[in-house]
């Protein structure tokens, strides 16, 4: 586990922990987070969050603004139905890919009521709150193209165009 | 223990792991939910010390308080009824009840030692245990869901007066009778004025309001005292909201069109619903003998179209007791007949603009089919699967009853995805 944290900063990540800086970066909302997920008749919606947090346990709650939105929808089928969501986190330097598992849809009882409160304040007043989706992350990957491209070529050292090794044919 | 258990109950039906494989369409938390409102619950010592009784909704059993009910980890309610343990007229030829058990700190649903899936107790609202000025706690004016909240306007069913005329499975006719012409027969219209004051401050917590109540034919004309009750029920709940209308339901006997006019016009009201019960007109006047008699089958359907005129397609539902139709001795003695009907019936409804829900029936004690038994899960998850298909064929939208404002019908809540 240390390895693959020390690791981050390299562009060489690949775990099932979210580096502290990522997490750092989601809940003071200077990373952009996009939620994927698959639903009812393999539709597959994406959406940039309005909120999302990183808690202790590493559970990030994706905040779904929309009750009668595609994403919603297809929130529900995945909990449902067992599928996985993905969601990218991009910042200034890096992009991380993360999968996870839906544990549950808080929407009703103190804890939600709260976390209402939260979103018409940071909002605004006329903001709903349809649902907290809390989702256990199962993996993190570094997706960035600097990160991608190193490990492509440690990985798959085949796997190119052949003018990259070709002879120069001017030297 | 009340129910009485059939112990070969499992060897003549599909298991729930079965069902849930023959339907993988549909979402295993509707097939739980389904289930366990057919079932019922038992709670383990260890459950009920998770109980905290200032943040949980509970009834007591006995000694014991008991949740009054659960939440699945999708937002799904399920409603389980909380009988006492009542001797008399108690339920027979049962099945076993699940489990609600603590394992690994988690509160969980089991079945044969098996654990099915995690539970939350519901919290009630902040208002309940306040008092209103009459000193009446709050929670007995205006109940509620985990998000909404609703009235019960009168507690007494006159179809209960002439002997033989209250539905056949219906427990109200021996628990309202106390109510039956006291002062508080009808809800407080200054009191259920007052909780709405306290509501008002729980902000996130409903999304809707839904009234319903034992049926008044006294009037002018048959009904009109209810109409006047549920007038009033609404023009209070009304005193809380900026705008005329707000979402909310009225579910009551079936009004006339004069009536159904009245109660649009007057007040906040947004959706109505009117509960056929029983889709099949003879068993209709067997099981529900005095509404058959006030208001025959051909009758409710005509009001119900006048329903979806004056609220708007979507805006109008009807409900049934599922499952009695094939109680002995004059149901359907196969599933499939019975299915056969409700679908056919069902689709004529909804081809004229009205949206279709199903109850799960539970054999309530002190019933008349308190002997009775309920048919198989497969029988609810075909039902379950008909109704929300027949609701996409004619678009009819089921906002007005969703998981939120309800959540006790299991063909609604498959039109989350
Ligand atoms: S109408 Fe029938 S089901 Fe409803 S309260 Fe009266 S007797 Fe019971």
């Amino acid at each position: 586990m240390s390895e693959a944290i020390e690791g981050a900063g390299m562009g060489e990540y690949k775990n099932n922990v979210i580096p502290e800086t990522i997490k750092k970066q989601v809940n003071d909302q200077s990373a952009v987070v996009v939620i994927s997920a698959i639903g009812k008749n393999e539709s597959i919606a994406s959406e940039v969050a309005v909120k999302a947090r990183i808690d202790e346990k590493d559970v990030l709650h994706y905040y779904e603004l929309l009750e009668s939105s595609r994403m919603q929808k297809n929130l529900v089928y995945s909990l449902w139905f067992d599928h996985p969501v993905t969601i990218l986190v991009l910042t200034e330097e890096q992009q991380f890919s993360l999968r996870g598992k839906i544990y549950k849809a808080l929407m009703a009882g103190y804890e939600f009521e709260r976390e209402y409160e939260d979103i018409l304040a940071e909002v605004d007043e006329d903001a709903d709150l349809s649902t907290v989706w809390e989702i256990e992350i199962k993996e993190v990957e570094e997706v960035s193209y600097p990160a991608g491209r190193r490990r492509e070529k440690q990985e798959h050292p085949y796997l190119m165009h052949m003018d990259h090794i070709y002879i120069n044919p001017e030297q | 223990m009340a129910i009485k258990v059939d112990k070969d109950w499992r060897k003549k039906e599909e298991s729930y792991g079965e069902i849930v494989k023959k339907y993988p369409t549909i979402s295993p938390f509707i097939i739980t939910q389904i289930d366990v409102q057919r079932r019922g619950v038992e709670y383990t010592r260890k459950a009920l010390d998770q109980v905290d009784k200032t943040i949980h909704q509970t009834g007591k059993v006995g000694e014991a308080d008991i949740p009054v009910s659960l939440l699945l980890r999708d937002g799904t309610s399920i409603c389980t009824s909380i009988f006492s343990e009542a001797g008399v007229n108690a339920p027979l030829n049962q099945r076993d009840r699940y489990l609600v058990d603590v394992v690994d700190d988690r509160i969980v649903l089991v079945d044969e030692d098996q654990v099915i899936d995690e539970v939350f107790y519901w919290e009630k609202p902040r208002y309940f245990d306040k008092l209103t000025s009459n000193g009446t706690p709050m929670g007995q004016v205006v109940d509620a869901r985990p998000q909404r909240f609703h009235i019960n306007m009168n507690k007494y069913c006159h179809f209960w007066d002439t002997p033989g005329h209250g539905c056949k499975y219906c427990g109200i006719g021996a628990s309202g009778q106390k109510f039956r012409g006291c002062a508080n027969e009808l809800v407080n219209f200054d009191e259920v004025r007052e909780v709405m004051q306290e509501i008002i401050k729980e902000k996130g917590r409903f999304t809707g309001v839904v009234l319903t109540g034992g049926s008044i034919l006294s009037g002018d004309e048959l009904l009109d005292d209810e109409l006047e009750g549920y007038i009033k029920t609404l023009q209070a709940v009304g005193t809380a909201f900026s705008t005329k209308k707000f979402p909310s339901q009225v579910n009551s006997t079936a009004f006339n069109e004069r009536q159904l006019i009245r109660l649009y016009e007057e007040t906040g009201l947004t959706s109505y619903t009117t509960d056929f019960e029983v889709f099949d007109e003879k068993l209709y006047q067997w099981i529900c003998p005095g509404k058959a008699h006030y208001l025959p089958h051909e009758e409710v359907k005509k009001r119900l179209y006048k329903a979806v005129e004056i609220f708007g397609k979507g805006q109008v539902n009807t409900g049934i007791v599922s499952g009695v139709e094939m109680a002995e001795p004059q149901g359907y003695q196969s599933e499939q007949e019975a299915l056969k009907m409700n679908f056919e019936f069902a689709e004529e409804l909804a081809s004229h603009g009205v949206g279709l829900k199903h109850d799960v029936w539970n054999v309530v004690p002190g019933s008349i089919f308190f002997r009775q038994s309920t048919p198989s899960l497969d029988y609810y998850v075909h039902l379950t699967k008909g109704f929300y298909e027949i609701m996409c064929k004619y678009g009819i939208s089921t906002e007005m009853d969703n998981y939120r404002k309800c959540g006790m019908h299991a063909s609604i809540n498959m039109d989350r995805i």
